[in-house]
């Protein structure tokens, strides 16, 4: 036996006695074990882990035999807990995972009985479900208040009605835009009278949404006196709906509302900017780094920001809201490139786009202000903007120039504006009233959006002119923004406060929703990882200040 | 059929395999694997938001700017204990800011059935010793 035989039968007989019980690694496993309550085994129950000290955690779901595994953890000490929703949390600290051999963690869980837990554990569609009241109390709840509140701040709180009813008519002051974002003194709107309270539905009159009807609601089912209301969770997944990993990262930063996040196209890294802050962070999806970058604003206006988009360089784009401008920022340095101001003092210009496939030739970068219908198009050589008349909002381009919009009203859907003619074609959605949000297009360039006022996901394919609309199955849904997986013709969602990831195929019109671990997301916009197999979703949990990756596996 | 995780087809960008060659697990994997054993360091994450900290998010800040002078729907909380008298000419200190916070006002709701005295004097010991923010909360 040469020395290098006698070197490799002495390394192969250690490698022997390190993973002697160790599966070959296509079935590795790290932690597994199986959650059991009285009534036995749990299936679709999560599971968390995180390493000490790591940015983020780790979700899996059990199986029909209340099974779960984790696998390929890096090696270290892992926290492991339970999230069921109606089960205490249950934890074990310092489970060991090594590079080589597998440990397992059991968990025998109990009801929950802490009421205010148990909120906590519900999501928004569950708690509005579970209020007392009619039908058409909870919708005037849901229009009047959800769309920046959720039900969970009702839930945690009781008051009186005359405080009640101070809380809600302080919503309708000049202080609020419409949005729900609190107006700088230069740009203050009007204090909106008693028995206009229906600006978020108008016209809709048998919902009781002035103030006094929504306090004396509010009053009955949180009042001082009010007996607790039993929470109705929805039934845990089965089957395929358990197969998915969750990984949340945790921003550190106190005053975090994340807003858009966007995959990095050279792959790695993960972006999102801050709603409310003047900061773009930067995740390290291999070692879990995050990293921020504050971008200079103007110290008299609010800071944050709305959208990101790509430009045909890899740079970054975003629209920064009430300092009215569009940023650059380059990706590859980490450095910030300029700014430029749109001619409009008091603008809040949150929708800035970029053509990802080359500079547009009517101009390379579009500027919205929807909060007051402004639109312009800037040219950042010359610091231009010029003011334009468009029909839409938002914005979407393809590899043709062809820019996409969305169009609100009766007859709303998308519109698409050819570059140099500016000819229109508008592709109209079946339900009367559409609300479309944001959107995107898929990897054949059909466009996706969310309807937020009917929770769709509406896809346009842009060969056809065909319009389809998929319905989110969880009530009290929102549906904010969508994309598109063009090669297995699949729409993906994250409806605003669901807590849940909807699934629609246009092959076969199936609609399905997988919980999430966590409740708070308020998800904005949601990008998809399409080098990820199967692709992976990134978005939100804007309450809890963290940006989540969702995944479907395969086995 | 086994249930697993994380098995995916080509992708292994954070879920693919971990990167190391068997020499590499022989000289780094061994050390590592003793080392993870005998170290059992406590696995809790130290950036999560503190329940004080969330209590005044959800509690204070829709109404009261915490780091800008200006009113929100209600008057700024900066540097509240630094100032002398509350509005309704009571000291500042850390009883009657709970009082006024349990008690509420005519343009503040009453918090004693929401918040618990524990709750109440952690968002108090907040705004007490809290760092500046940033101007704008």
């Amino acid at each position: 036996m040469t020395r290098n035989y006698q070197f490799l039968f002495v390394f192969l007989t250690l490698l022997g006695i390190v993973s002697c019980s160790a599966p070959s690694p296509s079935e590795r496993f790290s932690i597994r074990g199986t959650v059991t309550a009285a009534e036995g085994p749990l299936e679709g129950a999560y599971i968390g882990a995180r390493g000490g000290n790591s940015t983020f955690t780790t979700y899996v779901m059990t199986d029909g035999r209340g099974q779960f595994t984790f696998r390929n953890l890096a090696p270290g000490n892992y926290l492991v807990f339970t999230r069921i929703s109606g089960f205490r949390t249950l934890e074990k600290e310092n489970i060991t995972v090594a590079e080589a051999s597998g440990t397992t963690a059991d968990f025998q869980v109990e009801p929950e009985t802490d009421y205010m837990k148990l909120v906590e554990q519900a999501s928004n569609s569950e708690l509005l479900e579970s209020f007392p009241g009619t039908q058409q109390e909870k919708e005037a709840l849901f229009s009047r208040c959800d769309g920046c509140h959720g039900a969970y701040y009702i839930a945690k709180s009781r008051f009186t009605e005359k405080d009640w009813l101070l809380i809600v008519s302080k919503m309708k002051s000049a202080m609020t835009t419409p949005v729900g974002d609190i107006s700088p003194p230069g740009r203050r709107g009007r204090t909106v009278e008693p028995g206009e309270e229906d600006y978020f539905r108008p016209g809709e009159e048998r919902l009781r949404t002035d103030d006094e009807s929504i306090a004396e609601y509010l009053a009955r089912i949180r009042g001082p006196e009010s007996p607790d209301f039993p929470i109705k969770f929805q039934a845990r997944p089965t089957g395929e709906l358990t197969r998915a990993v969750v990984t949340e990262y945790q921003i550190a930063r106190e005053w975090t509302l994340p807003h858009d996040v966007l995959v990095d196209p050279r792959g790695r890294y993960v972006w999102y900017a801050e709603w409310r802050l003047n900061y773009f962070g930067r995740i390290d999806t291999e070692t879990g780094e995050m990293k921020d970058y504050p971008i200079p604003g103007r110290d008299d206006r609010p800071p944050g920001f709305l959208t990101l988009n790509w430009d045909h360089e890899g740079n970054l784009w975003g629209g920064q809201l009430w300092s009215g401008r569009a940023v650059k920022f380059d990706v590859k340095a980490e450095k910030f490139l300029g700014s430029w101001d749109v001619p409009q003092e008091w603008a809040r210009t949150g929708t800035v786009g970029v053509c990802r496939h080359a500079a547009h030739p009517d101009g390379p970068v579009w500027i919205d202000d929807a909060l007051f219908g402004k639109h312009w198009i800037l040219n950042p050589e010359t610091g231009k903007a010029v003011e334009h008349d468009t029909k839409g909002s938002r914005f979407a381009c393809d590899s043709k120039g062809n820019i996409y919009s969305l169009k609100h009203g009766e007859q709303g859907g998308v519109i698409k504006t050819e570059p140099g003619t500016r000819k229109m074609v508008e592709y109209i959605a079946p339900t009367p009233n559409a609300d479309p949000h944001r959107l995107t297009l898929d990897g054949e360039e059909n466009v996706w959006y969310g309807d937020w006022e009917h929770a769709k996901i509406t896809y346009v394919d842009t060969q056809t002119g065909t319009v389809t609309e998929y319905d989110a199955l969880t009530p009290w849904s929102r549906v904010y923004n969508a994309v598109g997986d063009a090669v297995r013709k699949i729409g993906w969602a994250v409806p605003h406060v669901s807590d849940r990831v909807m699934k629609a195929d246009a092959n076969t019109g199936q609609v399905v929703e997988f919980p999430l671990p966590s409740k708070g997301h308020a998800v904005r916009n949601v990008d998809i990882d399409m080098a990820a197999n199967p692709p992976a979703l990134w978005f939100v949990n804007q309450r809890n200040g963290r940006i989540v990756r969702f995944q479907e596996y395969v086995e | 059929m086994e249930p697993t995780c994380c098995r995916f087809r080509t992708s292994t960008r954070r879920w693919g395999r971990f990167p190391i060659s068997p020499a590499g697990l022989l000289t780094v994997g061994l050390p590592v694997l003793l080392a993870a054993i005998w170290s059992a360091t406590p696995a809790r994450a130290s950036h999560e938001e503190t329940p004080a900290w969330r209590l005044v998010k959800e509690r204070c800040s829709l109404c009261h700017y915490l780091n800008r002078q200006e009113a929100k729907f209600a008057p700024s909380l900066q540097d509240l204990f630094k100032r002398e008298k509350l509005r309704n000419g009571k000291p500042v200190n850390d009883q009657t800011v709970s009082e006024w916070i349990a008690e509420g006002s005519a343009n503040m709701p009453s918090f004693r059935n929401t918040l618990t005295p524990e709750q109440i004097e952690s968002i108090v010991n907040y705004l007490k010793d809290h760092p500046p923010l940033d101007p704008w909360r």
